[in-house]
């Protein structure tokens, strides 16, 4: 006699289900995240070396590929940030002193403190351009 | 084929048998359990109670009330020493099961909530949301998985009991994964297999309700009560048969006939109050009557004409957009999710179209109040039991209870009775395993071309529903009893077209047949013998109760021909025989008024 | 009522035989029929060999989740209607090994169950049962979603990871534990999460979500992961920034 049989989705689990490739491309995006840091931090090693250096590297940045690259990345941030933020409410306690917390509130705070520290950052960016 | 020796067998694992088995182990934690189920335990028909269990706790009750409507409700056909005994262990029991997780609803204080049902004077209706019966079992199960005693055998399906030297010894079961006959092994077997509603075409009951345990015992020679008293609800799904629980008339709901009237206050059963009310709903009044009395209702509003015409027959609405979105959504939930899901119907905005549907069998086992049959080793509890507490109609409420009651009781008799026994060898044991053997060898050898397990089941449940009815008399009843003895011999011509070993349903679909055929019979005899009308049983041609001849139990015993119908005493204590009074006629304290 | 049909494509496997196969059977088409309906009209009058589980029929007992059209579903839950013109295909739950055509092997399952111990732990000496715990219905609500789980295993169906990593105690079982954690009447946390976190699985969990969409009752065994994570995650720390507090 067979042994029962083993239908286990198995490593190709993603390719099954539309969404199941949302899901993948979802953790995909860190792929993109993690490039922008590495080209973030070699921008800063490149304001520590000479102006010439660094100067070059700024274009390389500013290659039309480049952009896109950037573009799609922000694209997926967003979407990664946006998608976290719509499904923290499940990954939270549901009360807080014996109260229910109503799911959009948090999602609404989330979008709020994004805001917030976006608006900061271009606040502090305009002010270190001014000066 | 290898013996497994436990010292207690307990086969069925709802909530009786669940409840059974913890029992063993707080009795004598030495000793060994095996838990016999043909499904696994959390899929057991305990799963679908929904509204609640009834135990006195608040301050505003009392035992003799509780007593009272469990008597008066069963239209004194229960025997009284074992509901006394029933409604007082039924708080402890209650409170044990709260202790054992189960999420009860509650009051802001933090105690347990109760809610009125039907029959009942007073509200004292435990629940947890609508899905009482759910949590329960879960809460059994989960709680047991703790306890290193119980040796589970899930779907492995008991096929025969096997007795010697006057003494039920154990019991062969076919594991349904392998399709291997085992046997089983014990000084004390406690059958907790459920009702077996199954028989009949329209039920609120679940596939697995078969009545397999009353057919073992019944093969064993011991005797089937009071078959004849078969529950129908007031309030299924037209069509799908599937339950409305009655805590949403506990909670308000009102039924209507196809004029819009409240058709309940012209059967007795009190005046109706406006469903604005604060009084409303009155207890053991109008939509909180007993079921016997509201299913008869309905079959008098349809031979009127003032029932709805359906795809499925006729229905009355149960209506309650009354009670608003907010009550609904806490408090009979599920309630909305099956009228939405089943019915396409959303009760917060449409009344849900409803019809009485067989929904519990009173009949049973025939036991004392520990659970024991005359049978020395062998128990029962739970619905395939008969105590008997329900008697001739149960009050909703009472069932799941009598599961923990009464499940509790049988497995500490048992525990207690194995340690004074030795397992009794011999040949004779051998003997019947062999036969059981060839048995369901021959059953599964036939050749293709015989009776379908399917066209028998048809057969039977139409001649169930056709003489064995709401409304029975003479002619049915005889005619039903003919076809069933056909029937029986049909099913021994049913082959099967599943050849393979390994989780043949067809099978065990066959095996079953060959019991539910065997009990219907019981029933019916039964029914045609009892000439009069007493709760769930009415007879059209004896309309009236007869307790001069009557206030007995039917006693039902297998013969190689019709069953042999004997009878039995009530046991009378403190409330002799009186008039079923509801409504306004009824005092305050739902005792008759003189 | 019409006289119209429906094709059903159903997955065959006998292990005493060849691999799988699929096979069609034509059945009518009721409106208000589910897909377990046209299951058992295949067995009672097309083919009897045909084996799947069942019982209630009303979407408690959990025995009938099978993948319709490949998704983990109940099968007495999901109506034909929705999936006309058809063909439909019912096949057994992936992720677990198949005994038998639409049959499943869910003993995995039960161990996982247990694995959590899914009781109320107490540290009373003796159980008095003169008096049942208090809860508040503000208590009772933090865990009431959690304890509405009927082990159907569609979520097990669902998650890549149950695939992938077989220790993974999955869905249902940590929203298990998570019920009897959050509820105020036990006192065996400590005990679960020595479990739970033993095992590597609970942080494969990557929150694809699926087990909650297909969750039948609503219980949200993704949230339950994150918030045990969650917990988890704190606890480590505590420890680790704490080694002098003892653990309770």
């Amino acid at each position: 006699m067979n042994r029962p049989l083993d239908r286990r989705l198995g490593w190709t689990w993603w390719t099954l289900k539309g969404s199941y490739f949302r899901i993948f491309l979802r953790e995909a995006t860190s792929a993109f995240i993690l490039a922008e840091i590495v080209f973030f931090m070699l921008l800063i090693h490149k304001a520590g070396q000479d102006a010439e250096s660094y100067l070059a590297y700024r274009d390389f940045l500013w290659h039309p590929l480049m952009v896109v690259f950037h573009l799609v990345a922000l694209a997926f941030a967003l979407w990664h940030t946006i998608t976290f933020f719509l499904i923290a409410p499940s990954a939270l306690p549901s009360q807080v002193a014996g109260r229910r917390i109503p799911a959009a509130f948090i999602i609404g705070q989330q979008f709020a403190g994004l805001a917030a520290v976006s608006l900061l950052v271009i606040l502090w960016v305009a002010w270190v351009g001014a000066t | 084929m290898n013996e497994i020796p436990h010292d207690v067998l307990i086969i069925g694992a709802g909530g009786a048998g669940l409840r059974a088995a913890m029992a063993v182990v707080e009795a004598n934690p030495d000793l060994s359990i095996g838990l016999v189920s043909k499904v696994y335990p959390m899929r057991s028909h305990t799963v679908s109670a929904e509204g609640g269990m009834a135990a006195v706790i608040k301050s505003n009750d009392a035992r003799e009330h509780h007593i009272y409507d469990t008597i008066s409700g069963s239209d004194w056909l229960a025997d009284q020493d074992a509901v006394e005994i029933f409604v007082d262990e039924a708080p402890r029991e209650l409170i044990q099961l709260e202790h054992w997780g189960c999420p009860w609803s509650r009051e802001d204080s933090g105690h347990v909530a109760v809610r009125p049902f039907g029959g009942m004077q007073i509200e004292r209706t435990w629940y947890a949301a609508d899905k009482t019966g759910f949590h329960v079992l879960h809460a059994l199960f989960q709680t047991s998985l703790q306890f290193s005693q119980i040796t589970r055998y899930d779907e492995y399906f008991a096929t025969t009991l096997l007795t010697a030297y006057g003494r039920c010894q154990g019991c062969v079961a076919l594991e349904l994964r392998t399709g291997e006959l085992h046997v089983l092994r014990a000084n004390a077997v406690i059958i907790c297999t459920g009702g077996f509603g199954r028989v009949f075409p329209f039920t609120t009951n679940g596939s697995i309700k078969t009545g397999d345990g009353l057919a073992l015992a019944y093969r064993a020679g011991v005797a089937l009560k009071d078959m004849e008293f078969v529950q129908y609800h007031p309030t299924g799904l037209p069509g799908t048969g599937i339950l409305i629980t009655e805590a949403s008339r506990g909670e308000g709901g009102i039924l209507l006939n196809n004029q819009g009237r409240r058709y309940l206050q012209d059967y007795d059963l009190g005046e109706p109050l406006d469903v604005h009310d604060p009084r409303h709903p009155q207890n053991r009044a109008m939509e909180l009557g007993p079921r016997d009395r509201l299913s008869q209702a309905f079959m008098h509003e349809q031979a009127a004409g003032r029932t709805f015409d359906g795809e499925y027959g006729d229905y009355v609405q149960l209506d309650v957009r009354h009670l608003g979105e907010d009550r609904i959504n806490t408090r009979i939930p599920f309630v909305r999710e099956l009228a939405s899901n089943y019915a396409g119907i959303d009760p917060v905005a449409e009344p849900i179209p409803v019809r009485p549907v067989v929904h519990y069998t009173m009949g049973g086992i025939d036991t004392d109040v520990h659970g024991a049959t005359p049978l020395p080793g062998l128990y029962a509890a739970g619905e395939c039991a008969c105590v008997s507490i329900n008697g001739a109609n149960r009050l909703g409420s009472n069932s799941l209870t009598e599961l923990v009651v009464f499940g509790a009781r049988a497995g500490r008799h048992a525990a207690a009775a194995v340690a004074r026994q030795q397992l009794s060898d011999g040949p004779e044991i051998d003997r019947q395993v062999a036969a059981e053997r060839d048995r369901v060898a021959e059953l599964r050898a036939r050749p293709a071309g015989g009776e379908r397990v399917a066209v028998i089941r048809d057969g039977l449940t139409t001649a169930m529903e056709a003489g064995a009815g709401i409304f029975r008399d003479e002619d049915s009843l005889s005619a039903c009893c003919a076809t069933l003895r056909e029937l029986e011999e049909r099913v021994a011509r049913i082959s099967l077209d599943d050849s393979s070993p390994v989780y043949n349903t067809e099978l065990i679909s066959a095996l079953e047949i060959d019991g539910m055929v065997d009990i219907a019979q019981a029933l019916a005899h039964a029914a045609l013998d009892r000439t009069e009308s007493r709760g769930s049983h009415q007879r059209t041609d004896y309309a009236a109760r007869d307790d001069a001849n009557y206030l007995k139990h039917s006693m039902a015993y297998r013969t190689d021909g019709d069953p042999r119908i004997e009878y039995k005493d009530v046991v009378i204590t403190r409330w002799p025989p009186a008039e079923r009074v509801y409504g306004s006629t009824a005092d305050k304290d739902g005792m008759p008024s003189t | 009522m019409s006289d119209t049909t429906v094709q059903l494509e159903v997955f065959r496997y006998r292990p005493d035989n060849d691999g799988p196969t699929f096979q069609s059977y034509e059945v009518p088409y009721h409106d208000d029929w589910v897909v377990l309906d046209a299951l058992n009209y295949v067995k009672n009058y097309i083919d009897g060999s045909l084996s799947f589980r069942w019982s209630c029929r009303m979407g408690v007992c959990g025995s009938c989740g099978m993948q319709v059209n490949g998704e983990p579903a109940l099968t007495c839950a999901v109506f034909l209607r929705d999936h006309m013109p058809g063909p439909i295909r019912v096949e057994p739950l992936v992720n677990f090994p198949v005994e038998r055509d639409l049959v499943v092997d869910s003993n995995g399952f039960m161990e996982k169950l247990d694995h959590v111990k899914p009781y109320l732990v107490r540290e009373d000496e003796t159980d008095d049962l003169d008096a049942e715990y208090l809860q508040t219905p503000i208590q009772l609500d933090r865990y009431k979603q959690f304890s509405m789980c009927i082990n159907c295993m569609l979520c097990y169906a669902a998650c890549p990871v149950i695939g992938r990593v077989d220790e993974f105690i999955g869905p249902a079982a940590l929203a298990l534990a998570q019920r009897y954690n959050l509820d105020s009447r036990d006192q065996g946390k400590q005990m679960r999460q020595d479990v739970i976190f033993q095992n590597e699985g609970i942080w494969e969990c990557t929150f694809v979500g699926e087990c909650s969409e297909v969750c039948p009752k609503h219980v949200d065994p993704a949230g339950a992961i994150q918030q045990a994570k969650l917990e988890g995650a704190y606890d480590y720390y505590k420890r680790l920034l704490t080694p002098w507090a003892r653990r309770s």
